[in-house]
């Protein structure tokens, strides 16, 4: 079975937050609530500025689902985590679980009370009936099935970003790897990777 | 006086810490999996202002991606959030249980204390009407928090949906609420603070005076509520944007384990509230309602607030 | 670059990147202003190519380069002739390319002569070992491409910045090369196409001059009398004449001495459709000769931020124009390249399209029919946009758009996925065309030219030499002058493959076709007679040309040397407002010029004015940041970008900042050369030098402390309101173009 996968590639990506406003555009996600976000450290520093485009990693043994109260989460066949917003009762203790930062909670509300938590969904909408408007209201727009890939990946402008099965995903890594030489780490994401990575 | 020793003078304090560090070394030695060196080096820093949770400079470039990107050393503080979260849901029954038949040990012990009263309306009147509201709206307030805190942390058993939602929000809400509640009680705490002069408005802010037994419990209930105040409002408060994500995940996560775990120490000085007031002493709940006790009432059960009644001439 | 290559255009294409071993960027930043452009940049260094980025700021480009140096702002020539006497002294220029294509080459070498890494390291403030390792990497691969854009257009000597770069290439042989190449990295959409179609005050479409063969040529195109469209000018002197640019406008209005530039009369209206003027320096002038003037009309999609800095309360229009999206029509790429686009929506609400408002205008105006007459070409009625297309297909011959029909671009739309993005090559339905059909497309059957100035390829395949044609680019066919120096001619010594023709020649006419080799019959000799490749409307002298491999505009040399203008080879020239004051003896600007686009602009008297740097001590860097567009009316009226870059603010270096006692996040008062100052946050930053501030170019809405919000039309107002930069820009334009010196700025900065 094909599991879907992000990868963001630092080599490429050029911090231009087009993935950022790509999927809030197609999601029609309220201002601050960012399912996507694009980091950047040592900005200006010569030799050490780098960027990375960070959303919800879709993990295999999603801490967010493990956490969750209300058990409100589900991992589809092919990786995908997603929510059910009606269960969501917004406690956010998903937040302090992850470790990506990927669930979002808007500000709207008397006293900052937070809403039901929203992330993303790796453009493959929710527990609602597919295509329908209660799914595109609840968790935007379903590509999954609609058979595209997600509207970040597909709009990113260096191609930094790639969206969809692991093992295409890792095919292009691995030709870039390849294609770049040394001085790169042979897995794909992950904490191993970070680790022996430099 | 100074023939009691010392041990007679803070035995309450010493038992109840004794306690505490026997309940705590279990839970940490051989329940929690929280990296409590992380976790002592973090409060330090925050305290010092530095609440990024980043202890020392990254090594490498993928470190600092990590520290920037998604928040440090996620393997400190997370899996305990995790382990807590669903250990609650599990296993908090046989803290109560245990808590619970303390007070059944107790009151098998004690037996239930019954004054005589032979004059009932020879009354005096101990509460006054603001000390009977706040009290009357700690108990209210206490009720809806520990209820709408079980509905998250329960909610497995609600499966979620609307209805929890609105009471998960009410928690919120009445929490910042009861922090007015809790500075007035903490002021009751701390009344007979030596620091306080003899007469002071603090030292009768409710009459008699500390047994330590006593007091270690106002003591650990104005403590605990600190906790689950000031945790309570900041994660309300702190909210994370997803570019301050990082700066403040790893202090979020600390403030919601202090929540964790100052709601399930306060449970046990709410129960020692319901015991004492509602089990310990027969009529003392219709007096907390009524503000009003028989001075029979007084002269058996407590002498000291007759005797600080009679200084303001209140009896 | 259009002097010394022949044409201005961007020589390859962003996929040919991919091909490249070494691309410099120099004055460009296109991970912010071409991200897109920036994944072939990025292709090609994983290809393997060396990426060396040369910027006054650590850009989000430099961050990606294998080699930074940081040099001072204006500053480009130095360094561009400390790499040209490298090159030469090390004997690795292309001595044979050289030869056979460039004309007068050692005037270059002689003028570089005086840059040796010392000279080149006290001018432009980096390191000589930093500039030396910047050469190496450049020469010891090959093919190099050279990528710049407004960092070295908006100077005073923007047009030698943009003369010694492709000079530079042509040293090395890298022009007209696979993966070399000069590539200027437009940041907006179509502006190649509005350069292609004129929008600009000296010349006609197409880069006819404005002179009376153009005009003559162009009334036949458009199938009106010469003399009734004589009569729509106050002179035939005023029709022959350039036009107020962008930035030189202003003065027309403010500066009653420029009337008599200008027919004897200030300017007294402005129609402004679709520009953000306030991205011109010194937008307090803008602000001043908009207020004075008795008419002005913005003509946008959004509320043009120029019309809320304005004070006039009346005789102001705003005409809602419909977005990109709400049309349709050809669009040019940055490199040359013609797509079709097909509309999304129609216009919402009272919007219309840009044409049809002037169609409006048109009729109102009373010559409407006259106006469409060339649209409709004999047939009843027209079909908007096809036969706006098949006009400029007709008429603009010089950069060769007779082959870009709407019927080869709506076919190319429709077969995206047939072209190969490295090489452009199309297959299948498209077999034998280069994806957009880049200009020269000299017919129907010609493929584009992606690549310009190949030589290795034949005409039809789309090679070509350099043009032979540089006095006289008339239609009138007067004969080229062929200038001389050292026995060398300005026609090349080699010529694309297949030429049947060996050698240069000059450009394609009725006279010397025959003496090329080609033969005519009678009856095509009658028909041309008279006419050259530019105005021969029967295509005879283009067509038999291509059939023969030769290039209708001629195979002639680039010219290292431009003899008409002031500068003949690039020099050289602090900035008016010179960081370095010390220089400015040795590097001294040009003298003022009278009725440049028709207003007098000052240069040495500006320079000499004061001694700028003592009481503006900071050098100002501006520049576009990702989020925004231009001056971001558009952008900033998207809640999301305005989420992300929301305020306006100045990147200044801690140690600098420290100095001044300025914190990160305190709001800092920015004082201008020419008297605008703006309020900003101050950011710290490491990108900028220690001498430097950057400030983006993209806010508007704040004026000098103030907020204009109110001024907008109810509900037009944009999420991100900031202070406009260019209040504080300095004055100077650029010689040639008078483009604005907006890259070279001092200022003087205090806390507020």
């Amino acid at each position: 079975m094909s599991r879907m996968k992000f990868y963001c590639d630092d080599y490429r990506c050029v911090d231009c937050n087009g993935c950022v406003v790509a999927c809030k555009e197609a999601h029609e996600i309220p201002v601050g609530v960012n399912r996507r976000r694009v980091i950047t450290i040592n900005e200006g520093i010569e030799g050490k500025q780098k960027s990375l485009s960070v959303a919800c990693m879709h993990c295999s043994d999603a801490p967010c689902q493990k956490v969750c109260p209300t058990d409100c989460f589900y991992i589809r066949k092919d990786g995908i985590v997603l929510h059910d917003k009606e269960k969501c009762i917004g406690c956010g203790y998903c937040l302090y679980a992850c470790p990506f930062g990927a669930p979002q909670f808007g500000h709207e509300g008397i006293f900052g009370v937070k809403g039901v938590m929203d992330k993303c969904t790796f453009c493959a909408g929710g527990p609602d009936e597919t295509l329908s408007e209660t799914e595109f209201e609840h968790y935007g727009q379903n590509r999954i099935a609609e058979g595209k890939i997600p509207m970040c990946a597909s709009m990113c402008a260096t191609k930094a970003l790639i969206a969809g099965d692991a093992a295409e995903v890792d095919k292009i890594y691995e030709y870039r790897t390849a294609k770049r030489g040394e001085n790169t780490s042979l897995k794909p994401y992950g904490w191993e990777a970070y680790n022996n990575g430099k | 006086m100074e023939s009691k020793t010392f041990w007679e003078c803070n035995k309450a304090y010493i038992l109840t810490a004794l306690g505490l560090v026997l309940v705590g070394f279990v839970f940490v030695k051989y329940l929690m999996i929280m990296d409590w060196g992380y976790l002592i080096q973090f409060t330090l820093h925050a305290m010092l202002g530095d609440t990024s949770g980043v202890m020392s400079a990254p090594t490498s470039e993928l470190q600092q991606m990590m520290n920037a990107a998604f928040g440090p050393a996620y393997n400190t503080v997370a899996p305990e959030i995790i382990r807590a979260s669903n250990e609650r849901q599990e296993f908090i029954w046989y803290v109560f249980f245990a808590e619970i038949l303390i007070f059944v040990l107790l009151y098998i012990k004690n037996g239930r204390v019954n004054p005589t009263i032979t004059k009932p309306n020879d009354t005096v009147q101990v509460f006054t009407s603001f000390q009977r509201a706040v009290i009357w709206l700690n108990i209210g307030m206490i009720s809806v928090l520990v209820l709408t805190g079980f509905n998250i942390t329960w909610s497995l058993r609600s499966e979620g949906g609307d209805l929890p939602r609105l009471l998960r929000e009410f928690h919120e809400l009445t929490g910042l609420a009861w922090i007015g509640v809790w500075l007035i009680f903490t002021i009751i705490a701390a009344k007979d603070m030596k620091g306080w002069r003899s007469n002071s408005t603090f030292r009768h802010f409710l009459p008699g005076s500390y047994k330590p037994s006593k007091r270690v419990i106002w003591f650990f209930y104005a403590v605990m509520g600190a906790g689950l105040c000031f945790s309570g409002a900041m994660i309300i408060t702190l909210h994370p944007s997803s570019l301050t994500h990082a700066d403040v995940i790893q202090f979020r996560r600390v403030l919601l384990y202090l929540h964790f775990g100052a709601s399930v120490l306060i449970m046990f000085f709410i129960l020692d509230f319901v015991y004492a007031s509602a089990i310990s002493v027969k009529g003392y709940l219709k007096g907390l309602w009524t503000g009003t006790y028989p001075r029979e009432y007084l002269e058996q059960v407590a002498p000291d607030v007759l005797e600080d009644l009679k200084k303001v001439g209140r009896a | 670059m259009a002097n010394t290559l022949g044409y201005g255009g961007m020589t390859n294409h962003l996929g040919d990147m991919q091909n490249s071993k070494v691309i410099l960027i120099m004055g460009a930043n296109p991970a912010v202003n071409h991200p897109v452009g920036m994944q072939h940049i990025l292709k090609g260094k994983e290809n393997g190519a060396k990426i060396i980025s040369i910027d006054p700021r650590y850009t989000k480009t430099s961050a990606h380069a294998d080699l930074y140096a940081r040099i001072r702002t204006g500053t480009d020539i130095a360094f561009l002739y400390g790499m040209i006497r490298y090159i030469v002294k090390n004997d690795l220029h292309d001595k044979q390319y050289l030869n056979d294509r460039v004309f007068d080459w050692e005037s270059i070498v002689e003028e570089a002569e005086q840059y040796t890494p010392e000279v080149v390291a006290n001018v432009c403030g980096c390191t000589a070992e930093k500039f030396l390792e910047v050469v190496k990497l450049f020469t010891a691969n090959s093919p190099g491409c050279l990528i710049w854009n407004q960092g070295w257009t908006q100077h005073t000597i923007g047009t030698s910045n943009t003369r010694l770069g492709p000079i530079m290439q042509m040293f090395l042989g890298n022009i007209g090369k696979v993966g070399g190449g000069c590539n200027i990295l437009r940041g907006h959409d179509n502006v190649q196409g509005a350069s292609d179609m004129a929008n600009l005050s000296e010349n006609l479409p197409g880069y006819y001059p404005i002179n009376e063969g153009s005009w003559k040529y162009y009334s036949g195109q458009w199938q009106v009398d010469y003399e009734w469209l004589q009569k729509r000018f106050k002179s035939k002197e005023m029709m022959e004449k350039k036009g107020f640019s962008l930035s030189t406008w202003p003065w027309g209005v403010i500066d009653e001495a420029n009337a008599t530039n200008n027919a004897g009369t200030p300017l007294k209206a402005l129609i402004c459709i679709g520009n953000g003027i306030s991205t011109i320096t010194m937008t307090h002038k803008t602000k001043e000769a908009l207020d004075k003037l008795d008419l002005v009309v913005f003509i946008d999609p959004y509320v043009n931020d120029a019309a809320v800095i304005t004070d006039r309360t009346d005789n102001m229009f705003l005409l809602p124009a419909a977005s990109q999206v709400e049309t349709s029509g050809s669009v040019a790429a940055t490199n040359r390249s013609y797509q079709w686009r097909s509309r999304v929506v129609k216009p919402l609400y009272e919007a219309k399209e840009d044409h049809e408002i002037l169609f409006e205008f048109a009729k109102r105006l009373g010559f409407y029919e006259e106006y469409t007459r060339s649209l409709k070409n004999g047939k009843p009625s027209y079909e908007w946009p096809e036969d706006a297309t098949r006009e400029y297909n007709r008429s603009i011959k010089t950069i060769g758009l007779q082959g870009v029909t709407p019927e080869r671009m709506k076919r190319q739309q429709e077969n995206w996925a047939l072209f190969d993005p490295v090489t452009l090559k199309g297959s299948g339905v498209v077999e034998g065309e280069y994806y957009g059909l880049p200009w020269p497309c000299w017919s129907e059957k010609h493929p584009g030219t992606p690549i310009m100035y190949r030589t290795d390829i034949s005409v039809m395949e789309g090679g070509m030499g350099f043009r032979a044609g540089w006095m006289d680019k008339g239609p009138d066919g007067k004969p080229v002058v062929v200038a001389e120096k050292n026995g060398q001619t300005l026609l090349a010594g080699n010529q694309p493959a297949g030429s049947r023709f060996k050698g240069g020649y000059l450009e394609i006419t009725a006279d010397n076709i025959e003496s090329l080799g080609i033969t005519l019959s009678a009856e095509e000799k009658e028909k041309v007679k008279g006419k050259n490749w530019k105005n021969d409307n029967t295509y005879i002298l283009v067509n038999k040309a291509l059939e023969a491999g030769l290039c209708p505009y001629g195979n002639g040399k680039a010219r290292a040397r431009v003899w008409e203008w002031t500068d003949q080879t690039p020099k050289h020239r602090e900035p008016l407002h010179s960081f370095r004051q010390d220089l400015v003896a040795k590097y001294p600007t040009f003298e003022d010029k009278k009725d440049h686009y028709r207003a007098n602009i000052r240069y040495a008297s500006e320079q000499k004015k004061q001694k700028w740097v003592e009481d503006f001590p900071v050098n100002v860097v501006t520049g576009r940041i990702v989020e925004h567009m231009g001056t971001g009316t558009e952008t900033r009226a998207s809640k999301y970008l305005a989420e992300l870059a929301g305020e306006m603010y100045a990147h200044i270096h801690p140690t600098l900042a420290k100095k001044m006692g300025i914190d990160d996040g305190d709001m800092i008062w920015v004082h201008g050369t020419g008297e605008g100052k703006i309020k900003v946050k101050a950011r710290y930053s490491y990108s900028v030098a220690e001498t430097d501030i950057f400030m983006p170019q993209n806010f508007s809405g704040l004026w000098s402390g103030k907020s204009l919000v109110d001024k907008y039309p109810k509900g037009t107002a944009p999420y991100a309101l900031g202070e406009n930069s260019n209040q504080i820009t300095s004055y100077g334009y650029d010689i040639n173009t008078s483009c604005p010196e907006t890259k070279c700025t001092l200022a003087r900065i205090e806390k507020a």
